[in-house]
């Protein structure tokens, strides 16, 4: 840091000789002149000093009688003094700034996380094909637009958030309803059930329940809304007010469950992995680099490595690199203990991801068959889980405002 | 023997000798960094040996390949290979 302040306020080295020396050295010390890296000369001293004590120093060295030579100057200030006349220098240096900010101005990287059900590519499609391509404008982006449509497209999305930071825009998603999302949106809002099965716990924090616990409920049907009605005393609706609706709704929800592996399988032994730069990239233009082929058992992994700042700072270029692993191929095929083994190992999986995400599995009938060259697992899973989902308002249907009216005057 | 005033005040309320007597502060880091403060000047100075002229002591850094890494009213540091620290 120090080093740094030296840098960018320039420093002076000096050689100083004469009868007092010290007395000359304990005076800078007095008139806070700081000397750094003062080292015994051949017959005096030499020492740093910052470039403003230039005048003071001379003082002192008067006073004391003691020769003062200048031996170098360091630092930026003396840099750009030296290099004045290189124009284009100075040229090229403030177009690179200016280059920089200019592209800092667009978003040049989408990025999608969280997502289980759908792949972050095919959310990644949606956003670039209906909303923002790489290369718009950063103050044409609307993320509160984007996580409308992107909740209403998708059904399994309970939760998204847009960011924009850097030149990069980040489209976060949950499936699931948890503590910490739910607090987020800003408008009012309603909860909605994402799956089909009967309530069996509810907890309401604020809006009104349309549900009871017991009562079988349909996919997309609202659950707690986010619309208030306020009764007179004769149960007229006199006031409604929109408010976000919050609550934790558990239930009991049903899936049918199916998984094949085929009899016969390859095992791949890799050999040796080799990485190698594929090509280079701005903007839509790529260049690729010579490369030979591979032979015919080979594993090609390719990565993007786009060029950044930090990690929000991207730009609209970079490099592709790839990486090959050869194999060597080998057919098996399983036996009937085998496919059973590997076929409940791949449920135990499935049920031990479902109970990380908070979902409770109560009973499961699961069947082994073989069907043809195939192993077949298949069957039903019970399940307690929490649901729900963020929509915007809807109306009650008349039905629904029926239920929330009250039937008795209140003591 | 009697006891200064001064001295038997510091001692009784406890109070820091650097701060009352203007004593030497110095920190030694293993054998390649002296810091000190508290100092009034420098005495002479060469390859070998610094003298700092303290409130009423001389601190005599013994040493080989000294240097003045930094150098201000109140606080210096000296490295290279430390032998000796002595008091006049």
């Amino acid at each position: 840091m120090v080093r740094i302040f030296h840098f960018i306020f320039g420093r002076l080295f000096f050689r100083i000789s004469g009868q007092h020396v010290e007395r000359f050295l304990n005076l800078c010390a007095k008139n806070q002149v700081v000397l750094w890296d003062l080292k015994p000369d051949q017959d005096g001293y030499s020492f740093y000093i910052r470039k403003n004590a230039y005048e003071e120093l001379k003082n002192l060295a008067s006073k004391t009688n003691v020769q003062i030579k200048l031996d170098g100057t360091y630092g930026l200030p003396f840099f750009l003094r030296e290099h004045r006349k290189r124009k284009a220098f100075f040229f090229s240096a403030a177009m690179a700034l200016m280059v920089i900010f200019l592209l800092s101005q667009f978003v040049w990287e989408i990025t999608v996380s969280g997502s289980e059900v759908y792949s972050e590519n095919d959310i990644l499609k949606y956003v670039r094909t209906n909303f923002y391509r790489p290369g718009t404008w950063k103050h044409k982006v609307d993320c509160d637009l984007l996580e409308e449509h992107l909740r209403e497209d998708y059904d399994e999305i309970a939760w998204v958030s847009c960011s924009l930071t850097g030149t990069r825009l980040h489209v976060e998603i949950k499936e699931t309803l948890d503590r910490e999302t739910k607090q987020n949106p800003s408008s009012p809002c309603d909860i909605v059930a994402n799956k089909s099965g009967t309530v069996t716990a509810l907890s309401v924090k604020s809006g009104t329940p349309l549900v009871s616990v017991g009562d079988k409920v349909k996919k997309g049907s609202t659950l707690i809304s986010g619309l208030i009605y306020y009764y007179s005393d004769d149960f007229q609706v006199t006031e409604t007010d929109q408010i976000q609706a919050d609550g934790e709704i558990t239930m009991k929800t049903e899936e049918t469950y199916k998984e094949t592996i085929p009899a016969g399988y390859y095992e791949k032994e890799f050999g040796k992995e080799k990485k190698r730069l594929k090509s280079i990239y701005i903007g839509p233009w790529e260049w690729n680099l010579p490369f030979q082929e591979e032979g015919d058992h080979v594993d090609i992994i390719e990565k993007k490595h786009p060029l950044r700042i930090g990690t929000s700072l991207y730009f609209p270029a970079g490099i592709y690199m790839r990486t090959y692993r050869s194999y060597h191929a080998a057919k098996k095929t399983y036996t009937e203990a085998q496919a059973e083994k590997k076929l409940s190992d791949r449920l135990e999986k499935y049920i031990k991801k479902k109970e990380e995400e908070g979902i409770k599995v109560l009973r499961k009938e699961i069947k082994y068959q073989k069907k043809g060259d195939s192993y077949t697992a298949s069957g039903r899973i019970w399940q307690e889980e929490k649901v729900g989902k963020i929509r915007n308002i809807k109306a009650l249907t008349k039905e629904q405002e029926e239920k929330i009216t009250p039937t008795t005057a209140a003591p | 023997m009697k006891r200064k005033p001064k001295e038997a005040i510091a001692k009784g309320l406890s109070l820091p000798r650097d701060v009352v007597f203007g004593d030497f502060i110095i920190t030694l880091t293993g054998n390649q960094e002296v810091f000190v403060e508290n100092y009034k000047g420098i005495l002479s100075y060469d390859d070998g040996q610094i003298c700092v002229q303290g409130n009423h002591v001389v601190l005599k850094i013994c040493g080989r390949r000294l240097a003045i890494a930094y150098y201000s009213r109140d606080a210096m540091k000296v490295t290279g290979k430390i032998e000796r620290l002595e008091y006049v």
